[in-house]
């Protein structure tokens, strides 16, 4: 009998960390670096505030598996998010912290960070 | 019309009033980038939106009364702060990163206090007893900002954009200045037309007695 959570947990690996995965580094609230293999989406979303003027947003999005991470990112945690700036394995890494609540996958293994921008502290 | 006026002094007093500290779009834009409006970028897009004409004998032959609304939409975007040198050095050590990323800023904290700040600033350029007449070359009355919004911040996003809108309202007249048609090959405009009058007095007969009136084209 076919073990689906294996099987999905196998799907993971080559969805996420397969030929199209890109090197993700996160840094914990603690300061512990971890890097992993992760899809990286770097869309542009439309959304319509109130103005009547649509607004355009850059909404780069990052999904890891969960067993790859020694340490599961939580709601209101300060957590960093190191990106290549390109879709391309050797990009310059760009630095983003996560801010917006995370998003689902618990039940079949992954996590979603949307991530937010920074700007050095004076 | 005199709106139009009033419209372009206001895009002059939002501009002279920025120092820097947003940009002024005189007319509502179509689309709008989250990072167009980063920090000083922000922006206040100013445009005539609606306005009344109460009917009044008054009116009828003289100026007529004009009640105008503007309205004023402010959007602001923010990254949030942090040590970014720090997350970033090779050489840093885990209690380093970890202080950098306690003191983060969030950019929806951020965003919120620029939204508020940019309406304080645009309340107190454009209510400022200076411009009580939304001048020059107009006074206007019943200048009056009466009330302010602004949206939730957008969930998603590598910037946190915050929106928001305030209406204008003044009053001020419009004169009734007559717009020249084009002609048939819809060229120019039609000038005002000469009429020469003839009296007819024809003794011949009284049934052609009268007015004889001949479009002589234009002047």
């Amino acid at each position: 009998m076919v073990d689906m959570r294996a099987l999905v947990e196998s799907d993971l690996e080559d969805l996420l960390e397969g030929d199209f995965g890109l090197p993700v580094t996160l840094i914990s609230p603690a300061g512990e670096s971890v890097t992993v293999m992760g899809q990286v989406a770097y869309d542009t979303r439309r959304y319509d505030p109130t103005t009547g003027a649509e607004m355009i947003i850059d909404t780069p999005v990052v999904t890891v598996r969960r067993s790859s991470l020694p340490t599961i990112p939580a709601d209101g945690e300060n957590w960093s998010v190191r990106i290549p700036s390109t879709p391309t394995v050797t990009g310059e890494l760009e630095t983003y912290i996560v801010e917006t609540p995370l998003q689902g996958g618990r039940s079949y293994g992954w996590i979603t960070l949307q991530l937010t921008k920074v700007s050095q502290s004076v | 019309m005199n709106f139009q006026t009033i419209k372009a002094n206001l895009i002059t007093i939002l501009g002279t009033g920025a120092a820097g500290r947003y940009r002024t779009v005189g007319y509502q834009r179509q689309r709008d980038s989250a990072k167009l409006n980063v920090d000083d970028s922000r922006s206040v897009q100013v445009f005539y939106t609606s306005g009344n004409f109460p009917k009044s004998g008054a009116g009828l032959r003289g100026p007529i009364r004009h009640e105008m609304t503007f309205r004023i939409e402010l959007i602001a975007s923010k990254a949030a702060v942090v040590d970014v040198a720090t997350l970033e050095s090779a050489t840093s050590t885990e209690a380093q990163k970890a202080t950098a990323l306690a003191a983060m800023q969030k950019a929806s904290s951020l965003a919120d206090d620029s939204i508020d700040e940019l309406f304080s600033i645009v309340y107190n350029v454009l209510m400022d007893n200076a411009e009580l007449d939304l001048g020059p070359g107009i006074v206007a009355a019943s200048r009056w900002i009466g009330g302010f919004n602004k949206d939730a911040p957008h969930p998603r996003g590598d910037l946190v954009t915050m929106v928001g809108s305030a209406s204008l309202t003044c009053t001020y007249f419009e004169e009734i200045t007559g717009e020249g048609a084009l002609n048939v090959d819809g060229e120019g405009v039609i000038q005002p037309t000469t009429i020469d009058v003839d009296i007819v007095n024809d003794d011949d007969t009284d049934t052609k007695q009268g007015v004889q009136v001949t479009n002589a084209g234009p002047e």
